[in-house]
């Protein structure tokens, strides 16, 4: 039950850290989702072509890194609207995935391949474990973290003191976009496939995750077992009672509904 | 006087905006069909003149339209009262499905009154939704973007639920409800087309939008609490009731497009049948300016794109695939500001 | 050579086409003070925004030690070693002061982890100048946030520093310990720009002065060989001092008389040193003034008198009615009117235009079966626009008008139908001399023909010119009332810092 529960929560830990660094420095990044499922695509297209994983690895951080890239490109030098550019990456990952699934195998349904992931499983909780206290170390003890926190809070006075915001934006992009791959990469290994909307909706839920962790690494962290014990608990439930699968789908989004309510409450409740 | 013709220009400079976005969103997906088509002259010619070459792909193309102004409107309401709803995808489904569900509960009755139920049970699903977000933002100050999104999602999957089970139709091939019978839908006005009089409806809509934001007292108040929630309750603006007006209105009007695309276009609800419509409605939404009046052009903007772009896949051997890539570029684009210059954090403080 | 010289600099705001600078020529020599004095809007700051690299002009050059040079950014400036301190500078929200300077200075690595290097370092500065800053701390007051800056800058080793107006939400014993810090900045060679509007300042602690009005240079001196009437009339152009003391009426201090009185007002901020017990009274024509520093508790005074925050314990009565925690627009219905010292984010909505600013409060007066009537907007604007005096055109976004103008507007809005007590937050809020009078002689009219005024203000030298009794805050108590001649600034300042309670009358 609770490997279970750790194996459910890698991808959104990866991806919630991803998020964390982009959200810290003010930035709005939905094209977290867009970023996954373009590395869990790579991850599986360049494995079942080279035979290699680690290629696949490889190639979901830098297609995931540069879908990324694409978006701070927008929002940073074009000046884009954040929210519109983040959907225009989800698009394109989208169309280019497809695409990209015709040209190498013909059609844009379901790639499986056959291999051991045995290591790769063992590196991605590794990852994502460390990333706690890694994450946690860079955004509030170094000076560079306190200007990407600076960057979230008070972009203009770091302006003022002669260091440009957009830099570590668009460093907090690049981040979410790294953290993004491996997220997709774990979700396409752990299930040994490409399935066409694999992500399902993980990028969103991992934004929460941040809002709900109140921009803190462990709590992100905390934001994301939850919401992986939340889906492994009506997984669980499955074998008891006979749920739909699809009605299961929802439970994760209603508990953190719940969760997001109970603490707002609990916060107005406590400034008066 | 010099001074104050120099002020209408700088105003003016907005709307110019307006025209200039779809022309550079047009020129970029030009550009992206030559170069991804292997037929690019005719892919082009389909794209521009398909929307207007047969009676179904025009009319296709309006009843979209409307669609999208009714679902934008909604989020300009909620912008206005300065909050976000990200979860019109679930609202206009949870309006559809209530819609379907309603007309099969009464496709025994043969009076085409029975559409105004039907419609209504769209309406108030989507506003019992929006509600939902609205008061708890106003209650307990709960993040609603995040709140409508979450909501939202769930919505999906408890209805795909539905669908997929109790509700579903054994005898079709898609995962749908029934069809609704014929005297609960709406007419077609150009067949084989699916325009109805709910395009019509949705223009009035916006022209009513336009009056109640920039006409009355509600507007006048509504539009304060989104440009200073302190200063319009420091004025003795009720702006906890603003927001919550604003998001169940919103989730009507979501609601709302969800039904009229269950009575006038589909005729059933199946899976996903609306999805996309959501985020759509947003992009028209921003590219209009939050302006109801200029959603009109720019959801007929959005829509002629759709279109152009199902009539390139009908026609020529343009995958599917491909255009929602056109589509992500020229969403890139249109809020891009070319000729911005300057930083904007010095702006703040000076 | 000049370390830092501007030729003919230009600029128009594009935003509201304000001429803020027009051919000015400046030039600083290396190791000088030099003031820049002019009113508000003479374009002083902007001046030294574009030698900054804030904002870029519209045309003129800029030489650094004779080369011509362009500052883009703030960056470009800082390389160069110029820096600014604001008036009341941003600093990095929840940062202490220590976080702020590692942050905003990019010759500090990022991955350095060795930072106790840095903090002697900084520990060694403050040493040097005599800055009293605790760098764990979080800066609040306008003082510690500028010396935050200041450390900042002599941090990174910076030669130029031009200072916007650092003294004026000072106490006289602040401000004497910021012209020593001065003294010693200039010891060790730093070159000093000192924008300020004071003429006795200036002309004590600078070696040259520049004079600007409206955007122009009006000439540059020695400090030591010029008047202050002098450089007054080449500040102003045509002064006329319509300011006239009255002799007023005395209302006995009979409890009949008592308008409004609060009585054991307390509130505790849950989690923070703010708070608030106080009691006052306030008779029928009559003005009083609360003194106190606005981070520890003015401003919280101010939410609680002003209907934001509901006190913990207490009663306000007005006329005998019990008012208290009734939110601001109620307050307003009962005849007591807050103008906010934040006129921008609780007293007006700047991206909203002009006449709604005007009609927001009365919205209802100007609707006809639910739809506002545009004609009755229009004569309300007109209104307003002729009775003040107010520079807009109907439908103009307020944030196009000058400070002056937001002033006026919501004078306009909150005076309209006059009330029966007036709390006004910072009168002088973003305004120059001359407007500065008007207001006052506003608020002194307001009083004799029957409205009685609380002042909250942190500009002492405001509180001493129109109040006619004044209660001193320090620590969220009073420290003291003053009554006519005891109210002088060296009263106030010593009380507001807690230190000594004997009064010094004025002779």
């Amino acid at each position: 039950m609770l490997k279970s529960i750790f194996n459910a929560a890698v991808p959104y830990i990866l991806a919630g850290i991803g998020g964390l660094f982009t959200e810290i420095t003010g930035t709005l990044n939905i094209a977290l989702e867009g970023q996954i499922l373009t590395g869990a695509f790579w991850a599986i297209a360049v494995t079942k072509i080279t035979g290699d994983i680690y290629l696949g690895l490889a190639a979901a951080v830098i297609s995931s890194t540069l879908i990324s890239l694409i978006t701070a490109f927008f929002t940073l030098k074009m000046k884009s609207n954040i929210f519109i550019s983040g959907l225009a990456a989800n698009m394109l990952s989208f169309g280019l995935v497809s695409v990209f699934s015709i040209v190498f195998f013909g059609n844009s349904g379901i790639i499986r391949i056959e291999k051991e992931f045995a290591d790769l499983r063992n590196f991605f909780f590794i990852l994502s474990l460390s990333s706690i206290p890694i994450s946690h170390y860079a955004l509030f003890r170094t000076p560079w973290g306190l200007r990407m926190r600076g960057c979230g809070t008070s972009p203009e006075v770091l302006y003022y003191r002669g260091i440009n915001p957009d830099f570590y934006r668009y460093i907090s992009i690049l981040i979410s976009g790294i953290f993004c791959g491996f997220a997709g990469a774990a979700l396409a290994f752990s299930i040994e496939a490409f399935v066409p909307n694999i992500s399902a909706g993980r990028g969103w839920i991992a934004l929460v995750a941040v809002y709900m962790g109140y921009r803190k690494p462990a709590g992100v962290i905390l934001s994301c077992l939850l919401f992986a014990s939340a889906e492994s608990l009506s997984g669980w439930m499955q074998g008891f009672i006979a749920i739909p699968a699809t009605i299961i789908l929802a439970i994760p989004y209603i508990i953190t509904l719940s969760v997001l309510t109970g603490v707002s409450i609990y916060r107005s409740a406590k400034s008066g | 006087m010099k001074k104050t013709v120099e002020k209408r220009i700088l105003t003016g400079m907005d709307s110019v905006r307006i025209i200039y976005t779809p022309l550079i969103a047009v020129a970029v997906s030009v550009l992206v069909i030559m170069i991804l088509s292997s037929t690019p002259g005719k892919t082009l010619y389909y794209f521009f003149s398909s929307p207007f070459s047969t009676p179904f792909f025009f009319g296709n193309m309006l009843n979209k339209t409307g669609h999208l102004i009714i679902a934008s409107l909604g989020v300009t309401l909620v912008f206005k009262a300065g909050m976000f709803n990200l979860g019109g995808e679930g609202q206009i489904y949870a309006g559809a499905f209530a819609s379907a569900a309603a007309a099969l509960l009464f496709s025994d009755f043969s009076s085409p009154l029975f559409i105004i139920p039907v419609l209504a049970a769209g309406t108030f699903a989507g506003a019992s939704a929006g509600f939902i977000s609205g008061y708890l933002k106003n209650r307990w100050n709960t993040n609603e973007l995040i709140s409508s999104f979450l909501l939202s999602a769930a919505l999906i999957h408890i209805i795909n639920y539905f669908i997929t089970g109790s509700m579903a139709d054994k005898n079709s091939y898609l995962i749908t409800t029934k069809t609704i019978s014929e005297n609960l839908r709406l007419i077609q006005l150009l067949p084989p087309s699916k325009l109805n009089p709910g395009f019509f409806a949705a223009v009035a809509a916006a022209v009513g939008s336009y009056i109640y934001l920039y006409k009355t007292a509600g507007g006048f108040q509504l539009r304060e609490t989104g440009k200073n929630p302190v200063f319009a309750w420091f004025s003795g603006i009720k702006t906890g009731y603003y927001t919550v007006v604003s998001f169940t209105a919103s989730g009507a009007l979501h609601g709302l497009t969800g039904s009229l695309a269950v009575t006038g276009t589909y005729y059933m609800c199946s899976q996903d049948c609306t999805a996309g419509l959501g985020w759509s409605a947003i992009a028209v939404s921003l590219i209009g300016r939050n302006n109801p009046l200029y959603i009109i052009p720019s959801a007929l903007f959005i829509s002629f794109m759709e279109t152009g772009m199902s009539g390139i896949t009908m026609y020529t051997n343009f995958p599917f695939e491909l255009s929602s890539i056109i589509q992500a570029v020229v969403f890139f684009f249109i809020t891009a500001k070319i000729t911005g210059k300057g930083s904007e954090y010095v702006k703040k403080h000076i | 050579m000049y370390i830092l010289e501007a030729r003919k600099i230009s600029k128009t705001f594009s935003d509201n086409m304000v001429r803020a600078n027009s051919n000015v020529d400046f030039s600083l020599t290396e190791g000088e003070t030099h003031s820049i004095l002019g009113e508000n809007g003479s374009g002083k700051s902007t001046l030294m925004h574009i030698l900054t690299g804030l904002t870029s002009p519209d045309s003129g050059k800029i030489l650094y030690r004779g080369e011509e040079t362009v500052f883009r950014t703030p960056k470009d400036a800082l390389d160069r070693k110029i820096g600014m301190v604001h008036q009341s500078p941003g600093i990095i929200a929840d940062f202490s002061v220590f976080e702020n300077i590692i942050a905003g200075n990019s010759c500090v690595k990022g991955f350095r982890t060795d930072l106790k290097k840095y903090r002697e370092n900084l520990e060694s500065i403050k040493e040097k100048y005599g800055i009293g800053l605790d760098l764990d701390k979080k800066p609040e007051t306008p003082e510690q946030k500028q010396y935050t800056i200041l450390l900042s800058l002599l941090f990174r080793g910076i030669d130029v520093i031009v200072f916007d107006e650092p003294t004026t939400s000072f106490t006289d014993i602040k401000s004497e310990e910021f012209l020593t810090i001065l003294e010693k900045l200039k010891h060790n060679g730093k070159t000093i720009v000192f924008i300020t509007h004071k003429i006795e300042t200036a002309i004590k602690i600078s070696d040259r002065i520049t004079v600007l009005s409206k955007g122009e240079n009006r000439g540059c001196c020695r400090a030591s060989e010029i008047s202050s009437e002098k450089i007054f009339s080449m500040m102003i152009d045509n002064y006329s001092s319509s300011f006239t003391e009255e002799q007023k009426e005395q209302v006995p201090k009979e409890s009949g008389n008592i308008i409004l009185s609060a009585a054991n007002l307390k509130y505790m901020n849950r989690n923070e040193s703010k708070k608030i017990n106080i009691s006052f009274s306030l008779y029928r024509n009559e003005i009083i003034g609360f003194a106190g520093i606005r981070e520890n508790n003015l401003g919280l005074l101010e939410d609680i008198l002003g209907g934001f925050i509901t006190p913990d314990s207490g009663t306000v009565l007005f006329r005998g009615k019990n008012i208290t925690g009734l939110p601001t627009s109620e307050l307003r219905k009962e005849g007591v009117t807050y103008i906010p010292s934040d006129r921008f984010t609780r007293g007006t909505s700047i991206t909203s235009t002009v006449e709604n600013n005007m009609a927001i409060t009365n919205i209802k007066k100007f609707t006809e079966r639910g739809m506002v009537s545009e004609g009755k907007l229009r004569k309300y604007f007109r209104k307003g626009a002729e009775l003040y005096n107010i520079k807009a055109d109907y439908g103009q976004p307020l944030w196009q008008l000058s400070g002056g103008n937001i002033q006026k507007v919501i004078l306009f809005r909150e005076l309209d139908s006059p009330p029966d007590v007036l709390i006004f937050c910072e009168p002088a809020w973003n305004l120059d001399i001359q407007s500065r009078k008007m207001i006052y002689n506003r608020i002194k009219y307001l009083r004799d023909s029957g409205t009685s005024v609380i002042i909250l203000s942190t500009d002492i030298e405001e509180i001493v010119t129109i109040c006619d009794r004044v209660y001193v805050l320090y620590k969220g108590s009073i420290a003291g009332i003053l009554e006519g001649n005891s109210i002088n600034s060296k009263n106030i300042g010593k009380m507001m810092l807690g230190i000594g309670d004997s009064i010094e009358k004025n002779s």
